[in-house]
């Protein structure tokens, strides 16, 4: 390999370097470092920022393991991320997922789920699946909008998550939400996305799942445009809702759910 | 199921889980908080974590667990419960539910137990 890239013109270099991992970058750096040609120069260059932005990725993946790091050392062994997605949208399930990694795995680019593509989650998701000891998947849908359902289906899909795990988690570490009777110890990470790896792999892994689900359900409910905005109030979502009305998937409103139902209009006594 | 809550048994089987509580430390933020779905018997505070406290308080014949006084049904219903406070409260926080079994004693006092964390969300 050393001898092919000392033979190698520099235009055949630089596509080396273009579809090349970390390896090719520090032999290039290695083999073209005292090579005065200012295109020999240009392409190490290149090829230390890569390898020194490279550094800086596994840097900060190592601090998303700070949490994990501790654990792991305390003797904890399956220490899982628990992470949920679809509390705002106006229709579809509140996925949950728990994900227990092996130590620490780079997950490069894993970051706040947000701020991905989603290309790139599900580059990161098919990642996590291949790595991970064990994920588990929680689905549960609100009974209505209001903030009470949402959450108590949130905390339902949360628990649901840990229960499908195929084995059983010593440490649970959340996203700020505290999962009330469950027999782990359990700390909340708040911002949990970007400072705790598990925790941000559970994001990626609930958002894939929610969005393949939304997308399946287009299939049923093609009038919505679930496929496109998974359920989220887009403009598409809410002219469709206005022209087709609510369909089973659709979380109820107050005005909508009768009166006979358990949860509608409760009050303090002493309001 | 009665409302314990209308029996003057239950009532004082609740002033006496109260007292109980308090003196494991507990801080009492509500009792009886009613709501159209039902009943919430003692929401307290302990280091803070927030406690939802179902109280069952069995007259003297009767006797068994606490792990069979509670349904699911019931354990169901208090979870909703649970979080319809939470929501009116605006805030997530670290919350947990407990049992307090409480049964009369011949000597005329109340004998009381404590079961922390007895059930989650399912």
């Amino acid at each position: 390999m050393r001898m092919n890239i000392k033979r190698m013109s520099l235009k055949q270099l630089q596509a080396l370097i273009n579809d090349g991992g970390p390896e090719v970058y520090a032999q290039v750096v290695e083999v073209l470092g005292s090579d005065p040609r200012g295109g020999a120069q240009k392409l190490v260059r290149q090829c230390r920022a890569r390898l020194e932005a490279l550094e800086r990725e596994r840097e900060r993946l190592q601090r998303m393991y700070t949490y994990e790091r501790q654990l792991w050392a305390k003797g904890y062994k399956l220490v899982a991320g628990i992470n949920e997605v679809g509390r705002g949208p106006l229709a579809g399930p509140v996925v949950a997922a728990a994900v227990i990694l092996p130590g620490e795995v780079e997950l490069f680019g894993l970051e706040d789920v947000k701020r991905l593509s989603s290309k790139r989650r599900k580059e990161l998701y098919d990642l996590i699946q291949e790595k991970a000891v064990a994920v588990g998947i929680g689905m549960v849908h609100p009974d209505g909008i209001d903030e009470a359902h949402v959450m108590l289906a949130t905390y339902k899909a949360m628990a649901k998550a840990v229960e499908n795990l195929p084995v059983t988690p010593d440490y649970l570490l959340t996203d700020g939400l505290h999962l009330p009777g469950v027999s782990q110890p359990q700390a909340p990470i708040p911002g949990g996305d970007s400072q705790s790896c598990s925790v941000a792999a559970a994001a990626v892994v609930a958002k894939v799942a929610r969005d393949e689900y939304m997308i399946e359900m287009d299939k049923q409910y093609p009038q919505y445009g679930f496929a496109n905005h998974k359920g989220y109030g887009t403009q598409e979502h809410r002219l469709a809702l206005q022209r087709y009305g609510p369909c089973p998937l659709h979380r109820k409103s107050h005005g909508v759910v009768q009166e006979a139902a358990p949860l509608t209009g409760v009050l303090f006594a002493d309001d | 199921m009665g409302r314990r809550s209308t029996t003057a048994v239950g009532r004082a089987g609740e002033e006496a889980a109260c007292q109980f509580l308090t003196a494991q430390g507990y801080r009492i933020l509500h009792r009886n908080l009613r709501f159209r779905a039902g009943e919430l018997d003692v929401v307290a505070e302990e280091d803070g974590t927030l406690v939802f406290v179902e109280v069952k308080t069995r007259s003297g014949s009767s006797y068994g667990t606490a792990a069979e006084a509670i349904t699911p049904r019931k354990r169901e219903q208090l979870v909703r419960l649970a979080f319809i406070y939470l929501a009116r409260q605006g805030q997530e926080r670290p919350c947990r539910f407990d049992v307090v079994t409480v049964a009369p004693t011949p000597g005329g006092g109340w004998q009381c137990e404590l079961i922390r964390n007895a059930f989650g969300i399912r």
